[in-house]
């Protein structure tokens, strides 16, 4: 069990992590090279695992609100919208915000197979999930399909395209994250709170028996 | 104790008898998984059968997490040592009983919570109580007068417990449940697929992915080569794409309709007016286990109505005055029409209405609903399962296998039905045939209209009708995207033999129930004779149910399954799957029945006391002529009313 203080301690640790990270990415140029290539990676890995490590015991510390609804679809809401922002279809001329909306789409994957992890622990709503989800999928597939014609197509030619972009198709990565999550995750926390229930049901003592 | 041992103070114990709360959770359990059994028989597009074992185990996990729902939703928490008082009564009551565990009593100050009320699993009970109302039951413990009717309230609760309600309703609430959250997410889930299929399809079928591979160009030849590899082949494509443009998308939006409209229906009708059936008759029961308990009706009435039992006891006819008043008023037009409107009424509500409480509470016969109600009970359900399953439009493709599934529910129901009138000696006969002849006239009448309805079609619009079958047997007999054996090709030959064999099955089906319920209540009233039953009130009705079961068995098996094919495919009455299952049944039947004559033959009309033959058929409360010893003393039960 960890103590209070330590708690403490991780928490400011992990706003610290965020904030450099913001210090790096807003304030060192965009276009900066890199002659050491040894520099460069150590740079991305940094800028990679930093946030996710940070946002994940964030996220574990304040579990409270992302056991709630809201709370799990709050990372949802910004892998959309930071994947609007780096696929193009939002487009924006400043390319430190650009970065920063890239690096917030990484995380913000992430952070969904997190929250769903935490609402899971929660709540026995992975049947559920589980269900919308493939009702999601068919309808987003469907008014895709309608207006955005041949669905196959579109995948096919988009590998086509420099940089893996998929626009038109930009939706196809969060649905593909949101899915990917939900399914495993979804199995798993029904099978655990099917045996949690049963546990609870024959192997807990009932003293007035 | 009684001052007096008259055959009239010998009341009907109503937990010797089959329970109405069981019949009445066993139907919605049988009608909606039986629906989806029923549904998956037959070349399915989808398979239904995973459907089935989920409807039949979710509930069951959801029923192992209700607790915390309940908790979580009126903020329950354990009663603390302020209740100690009370939890220790409910604790000697339960013991008095002899309930298995005791239930745990949780408090909560949550406003909704008005009533006290049971809810658990199989095993942590609990009984909920309005923190206020604990602590006045309580202090109402230390007055004397006042003990009864908190001992009244208590044991009722507990009876819940007792008579095993609780999971029922828990089981029964929670399908219901989870149906209606499936046929939301089937309806969704099935508009999108069919959309998508519609808007997908000709793109699909004219899709060449080779051709769209070779197109890109930043992609090296061995990428492509990769990727055409990890393709399914040419050919399994080619198949694909081939199935897929055979399908029809009228059929699948069809089928989707006609897989969901069954449950929402019968879901509906169930949620609207067998569920608070069940609700009334568990406390019709509960209540039936107080005046049990306590060997008298007033303390529970007082608890019920609220007059003081020293008032009571001081004006015993306060109760009964009332019941006069609203007798003579009945007698006027405008009060009967407002007296049924109150009946109609009182088939939604979820608690009876004090009235049918202490009727009932008086004379336990009035738990057992009149044939009239057994008959729209099951004629109703039996017509809904009749037109979702198997419409006379296409009995001639979906087998008959649907329509024994109505037949044996009603014979189950109504031979079950019967046991109590039996007990209180009195003649069935004329009731069962009500029975049978109202849920028939209701098959009858649906079967004329639909053929009404074909022959109107075959003169006026031939096509339609063509359309109209090929739809209806797609509907039904689950042809969903399959467009093959869909024609008719002789309409007039078709109408002509759906007329005749429909019209032949309603009433064939009609003798059968008769006669099978004829025997089995034959038999009933022949095994209440066996007075020298050694344990009888243990064995008695497990024998009743074994009756009812080998007869269902020998109906449902061999003479509904024969006389079918007899009708609608007679070369496949040779087959020997059909022999062999029939010849089972009946080899089992017989034994049986041998079983049941040795045994008659040994413990039938005789006193268990004194061995001295006893003449006619057995009512509640008979006694042996020679040594005046009551006769299935257990079937009775004795308190002041």
């Amino acid at each position: 069990m960890k103590r209070p203080g330590c708690t403490r301690w991780l928490t400011r640790l992990a706003w610290a992590l965020v904030f450099i990270d913001l210090l790096y990415i807003f304030l060192v140029p965009a276009d900066q090279s890199f002659d050491n290539v040894a520099l460069l990676v150590v740079c991305t890995v940094w800028i990679i695992f930093s946030p996710i490590l940070a946002s994940t015991w964030l996220m574990i510390r304040y579990r409270s609100f992302f056991r709630t609804w809201p709370g799990w679809i709050t990372p949802i809401v910004t892998l959309i919208f930071s994947m609007m922002v780096s696929q193009g279809v939002i487009p924006i001329h400043q390319p430190n915000l650009g970065f920063f909306f890239t690096v917030l789409s990484i995380v913000s994957g992430w952070a969904i197979g997190i929250a769903t992890i935490i609402l899971l622990w929660y709540r026995d709503v992975g049947l559920g999930l589980i269900g919308w989800a493939a009702v999601l999928i068919v309808w987003v597939m469907m008014f895709a399909w309608r207006f955005q014609g041949n669905l196959m197509e579109g995948l096919i030619l988009a590998l086509e395209r420099p940089n893996g972009e998929l626009v038109p198709l930009w939706w196809f990565g969060p649905l593909t994250c949101v899915i990917q999550c939900i399914v495993p995750l979804g199995i798993i926390g029904f099978l655990g709170h099917t045996v949690r229930l049963i546990i609870r049901e024959w192997c807990t003592h009932n003293p007035s028996e | 104790m009684m001052d007096t041992a008259s055959e009239a103070d010998h009341k009907l114990n109503v937990f010797a008898l089959p329970s109405q709360t069981s019949i009445i959770f066993g139907l919605i359990v049988a009608v909606l998984l039986g629906t989806v059994f029923a549904g998956s028989i037959g070349p399915s597009p989808t398979p239904l059968w995973p459907l089935a074992i989920g409807l039949l185990l979710l509930p069951l996990r959801e029923l192992l997490a209700r607790p915390e729902r309940e908790f979580a939703r009126y903020g329950l928490s354990a009663a603390g040592d302020a209740l100690d008082d009370l939890q220790r009564f409910v604790e000697n009551q339960a013991k008095a009983i002899g309930l298995r565990r005791t239930p745990k009593l949780v408090v909560s100050s949550d406003k909704r919570l008005k009533q006290p009320y049971t809810f658990g699993t199989f095993r942590h009970w609990y009984i909920a109580l309005n923190h206020e109302m604990a602590k006045k039951m309580q202090e109402d413990l230390l007055n004397p007068d006042v003990v009864p009717q908190v001992e009244a309230k208590l044991v009722h609760e507990l009876y819940h417990f007792k008579t095993g309600d609780y999971w029922q309703l828990g089981y029964a609430r929670e399908l219901l449940r989870i149906t209606f959250l499936l046929m939301i997410w089937a309806a969704t889930f099935l508009c999108g697929l069919g959309f998508l299929l519609l808007i997908a399809a000709p793109d699909f079928v004219s899709f060449d992915f080779v051709e769209q591979l070779n197109q890109i160009e930043t992609l090296t030849p061995e990428m492509r080569e990769m990727i055409i590899r990890i393709m399914p082949s040419q050919a399994a494509i080619d198949q694909v794409r081939q199935k897929a443009a055979e399908i029809n998308l009228s059929l699948v939006i069809n089928f989707a309709v006609s897989a969901t409209l069954p449950f929402v229906i019968i879901g509906g009708l169930l949620r609207g007016f067998f569920w608070p059936k069940l609700w009334r008759m568990r406390e019709l029961y509960a209540d039936a286990g107080v005046v049990h308990t306590q060997g008298d009706v007033k303390p529970y009435l007082s608890a019920l109505t609220g007059i003081p039992l020293t008032f009571m006891k001081r004006y015993p006819s306060v109760l009964s005055v009332g019941q006069e008043t609203s007798d003579k008023q009945t007698r006027q037009i405008k009060n009967r029409i407002k007296d049924q409107w109150r009946k109609v009424c009182e088939m939604i509500k979820h608690h009876p209405e004090p009235p049918t409480r202490i009727k009932c509470v008086k004379d336990p016969g009035h738990v057992f609903d009149p044939w009239f109600i057994t008959a729209l009970l099951v004629g109703s359900l039996a017509l809904l399962l009749d037109i979702l399953l198997s419409s006379p439009l296409t009995l001639l493709y979906v087998g008959s296998w649907p329509m024994h599934f109505s037949t044996l529910m009603i014979m189950v129901i109504v031979a079950l039905s019967i046991i109590p009138p039996i007990v209180q000696g009195r003649p069935v006969w004329t009731d069962l045939v009500k029975i049978v002849a109202f849920a028939m006239i209701l098959r009858l009448g649906w079967a004329l209209l639909t053929i009404g309805l074909l022959v109107v079609l075959l003169v006026l619009a031939p096509g339609v009708l063509d359309q109209v079958l090929a739809y209806a047997v797609a509907a039904t007999a689950h042809f969903a995207g399959h467009s093959e054996q869909l024609g008719f090709d002789d309409l007039t030959a078709f109408v002509i033999k759906a007329a005749v064999l429909n019209t032949a099955q309603v009433f064939i089906i009609a003798f059968v129930l008769v006669s099978s319920l004829i025997l089995v209540a034959f038999l009933l009233r022949r095994l209440l004779t066996w007075y020298s039953l050694p344990h009888a009130s243990q064995r008695l009705m497990k024998i009743a149910y074994g009756i009812i079961g080998v007869e269902a068995l020998c109906v449902g098996l061999a003479v509904l399954p024969l006389l079918t094919t007899m009708l609608l495919n007679p070369a496949d009455l040779l087959k020997p799957i059909t022999i062999g299952v029939a010849f089972l049944s009946l080899i089992i039947t017989a034994i049986s029945l041998l079983l049941f004559l040795r045994a008659d033959k040994q413990y039938a009309m005789r006193c268990p006391v004194c061995g001295a033959e006893i003449s006619g058929t057995y009512r509640i409360g008979k006694s042996c002529n020679t040594c005046s010893e009551l006769l299935h003393p257990w079937l009775t039960v004795r308190y002041k009313v």
